[in-house]
């Protein structure tokens, strides 16, 4: 990395060349050797080293990530949602796209994508909308369709909680019944039955009811108590143990906070997310995950949440009029997701949660792209589907793409049209996605990658 | 002011780190003082000390000899903690439903135990999540560790076991604090925990927070 002289920096330091690094290094070290919060640190940064260095010194260095499976024929959804641009734009009713004649191109994307009267997110900037990748297998019938989530015998949600063990949290990735699969380094996931059971992870024992801890009088005496014998410890004073104390302290309040209150879904939360009595069980469900992923994201509680999303293989859409309704539940439940993450930061960097948060949709089938008659579960050349929001990591657009004809090219690292392989196509999707979590950073995914060349599909690192 | 404090703090800092690195007494210094390290391969040390500042960290802190064993605070190692819950009379097999037992042995990926299967070590840093969850089976062990105090054997003299609290004044003492965090209590440890006991909202839920208090503190650093 070029050393860029910092004209605002101390003469000392000028005369040492300090670089940006080295700056950051120091003084997150310094602030911490003298129990100054991180928050503190980086607006003292931001005031005398500029808001760029300020903020890399707070950025995580890897994305949160939400995924979405969406097995037993749920992933035909999102066919809805984001049209194969083909499809979209052929204004045909006899496709299997509900919204003949909205779908428009989306200006200024890498690749072709359109935006029909369903699609979540559209009006965000080109470079952040979401990428297509034509991959992986169709496995009609499964929740847990492994050729759109395996990297070279990886799963990709265990990839992703190996990569974001660098980002400390209370619990590294949650899972409400999906497997998460294995990968070198990967967490544990905690594992819930649905989004409720999401905000008792957080609980300590100590602060529900009847814990010893209960009443908040109790919590603050606990805390106090905690930091007047931890001060009697000779060694606590030291400069090499006070990062640790200041993290244990902060874990002895923690103790005694009870999260419900914070987590807890609110009519409020259902209102914004236009969940009421008329929403679709499974579309309910989606969002109220999401509600929780984004108050446990803000509190840097979790790193990832892999949860199941429809399941309900929805052969007669386009014949009981729910490929007009559903979809626009779902985008709704979309879009309010997506105001969420971008009006909240995270408390612990400071940063937008859309700038940090990486979310996929994948699945088992996405059905046929042009026989909506009983919309049948077999895709051309066996295709899949998955869906990626990078937050601009990731070129935005499909790769690999699905005609109007029914025929079906994939793509390659350079993205490429080729003659369509969806184990290929999924080596290069998946190393992607894995790219946008590490936030750019080869070196990371490369025990992952296995030396899968991506540079056609993703944004390369700034240096 | 602020920017020079934490400027200054930060190559006090890089001054007193140390590395891995066998020193080499025969290494070359530059003209300028500097050694031939850089950021971009090493530390940067600097070779010029403020000797006040090395005096008042020498009476602070103690000679090199006593520091170089309180260079840092780990966290107490999975193992280790079920040996320390177990030496202070709790059962770490209980699988009753938020039991210190329960919590412990669930409590295996937050404590950072290690991951052999997948290579990795033992956690040994001190994070949030490890705490807490440390803090939660001591709250949650307070009740049995006080109980078993009078009679764990390692605590007493000449056959006569320790006491955490006086049977009658409810008055904390310092042969039960001695006893369950493994050094000298001081004073100060009895007038805390007296404070913890007359403040909590009752006297029962008061001993239990002093002795959660105090275990947490005493077993923050491994």
């Amino acid at each position: 990395m070029a050393k860029s002289p910092l004209s605002t920096l101390t003469k000392r330091a000028e005369q040492q060349d300090v670089s940006r690094r080295a700056l950051i290094k120091w003084t997150v070290a310094a602030g911490a050797a003298l129990g100054v919060s991180r928050s503190r640190v980086f607006e003292i940064l931001e005031k005398t080293a500029g808001t760029g260095v300020a903020f890399a010194a707070s950025a995580a260095p890897t994305a949160r990530s939400v995924h979405c499976v969406m097995g037993n024929g749920g992933l035909a959804w999102t066919r809805q949602l984001w049209p194969d641009p083909d499809i979209g734009l052929a204004n045909n009713p006899n496709l299997a796209y509900a919204y003949p004649g909205t779908a428009q191109l989306v200006g200024g994307t890498v690749r072709p994508l359109v935006a029909g009267a369903a699609t979540p997110w559209a009006n965000l900037p080109a470079a952040r909308q979401v990428t297509g990748f034509v991959m992986g297998q169709n496995q009609t019938h499964t929740n847990e369709p492994d050729t759109v989530e395996n990297l070279n015998g990886a799963n990709i949600f265990a990839i992703a909680s190996a990569l974001q063990s660098v980002s400390p949290s209370v619990v590294p990735i949650i899972s409400i019944d999906q497997s998460i699969g294995a990968a070198q380094g990967s967490q544990q996931p905690a594992a819930v039955r649905d989004a409720n059971a999401i905000v008792g992870l957080f609980n300590s024992a100590a602060s529900r009811a009847g814990g010893l801890l209960a009443n908040p009088a109790n919590a603050v005496l606990y805390k106090a108590q905690f930091e007047a014998f931890a001060q009697l410890n000779r060694a606590a004073n030291r400069p090499t143990t006070r990062s640790s104390y200041t993290t244990a302290t902060s874990a002895a309040g923690f103790l005694g906070t009870n999260l419900e209150e914070k987590l807890r879904i609110t009519a409020e939360d259902l209102s914004r997310y236009g969940i009421d009595g008329g929403t679709r069980g499974n579309v309910a469900e989606i969002g109220r995950t999401l509600i929780v992923a984004v108050k446990a994201f803000k509190f840097g509680l979790t790193n990832s949440i892999v949860f199941p999303g429809m399941r309900d293989d929805p052969h007669n859409a386009f014949t009981d009029g729910s490929a007009s309704t559903v979809p626009m539940q779902l985008k709704k439940v979309l879009d309010a997701f997506m105001a969420d993450l971008t009006a909240n930061v995270d408390d612990n960097t400071g940063e937008t949660l859309a700038d940090t948060t990486v979310i996929t949709f994948h699945g088992d089938t996405p059905k046929s792209a042009t026989d909506p008659g009983g919309w049948p579960d077999g895709s051309s050349q066996n295709h899949n589907r998955v869906i990626v929001y990078s937050a601009g990591h990731i070129k935005s657009g499909w790769f690999g793409e699905v005609k109007r004809d029914d025929s079906v090219r994939g793509f390659d690292g350079s993205g490429a049209l080729v003659a369509y392989n969806g184990t290929n196509a999924a080596r290069f999707g998946l190393a992607a996605i894995a790219y946008a979590i590490a936030k750019r950073d080869d070196r990371a995914i490369s025990a992952f990658a296995n030396g899968v060349n991506i540079g056609g599909l993703v944004n390369p690192k700034v240096t | 002011m602020k920017r020079t404090i934490i400027i200054m703090a930060s190559f006090g800092l890089v001054a007193g780190a140390c590395t891995d690195s066998i020193e080499d007494t025969q290494t070359p210094i530059d003209p300028n003082g500097q050694t031939g390290g850089s950021e971009e391969n090493t530390f940067n040390h600097e070779n010029q000390y403020d000797v006040w500042e090395m005096i008042r960290r020498l009476t602070e802190e103690g000679p090199p000899e006593l520091t170089s064993h309180l260079h840092s605070c780990s966290k107490v190692r999975y193992a280790n903690l079920g040996n320390v819950l177990a030496s202070l009379g709790v059962n770490i097999t209980d699988t009753t439903p938020v039991s210190a037992g329960d919590l412990y042995q669930s409590g295996f990926n937050a404590l950072g135990g290690p991951n052999y299967a997948n290579r990795i070590r033992e956690n040994i840093s001190i994070n949030t999540s490890g705490a807490s969850r440390m803090y939660d089976i001591f709250a949650a062990a307070a009740d049995q560790v006080i109980t078993a105090v009078p009679t764990l054997t390692r605590c007493q003299v000449a056959g006569v076991g320790a006491q955490l609290f006086d049977a009658t004044t409810n008055a904390c003492r310092a042969d039960g604090i001695t006893c369950i965090t493994g050094y000298p209590a001081q004073a100060a440890h009895l007038d805390f925990c007296n404070l913890a006991v007359s403040s909590a909202t009752d006297v029962a839920t008061g001993k239990r927070l002093a002795v959660a208090a105090i275990l947490a503190a005493a077993y923050t650093c491994e």
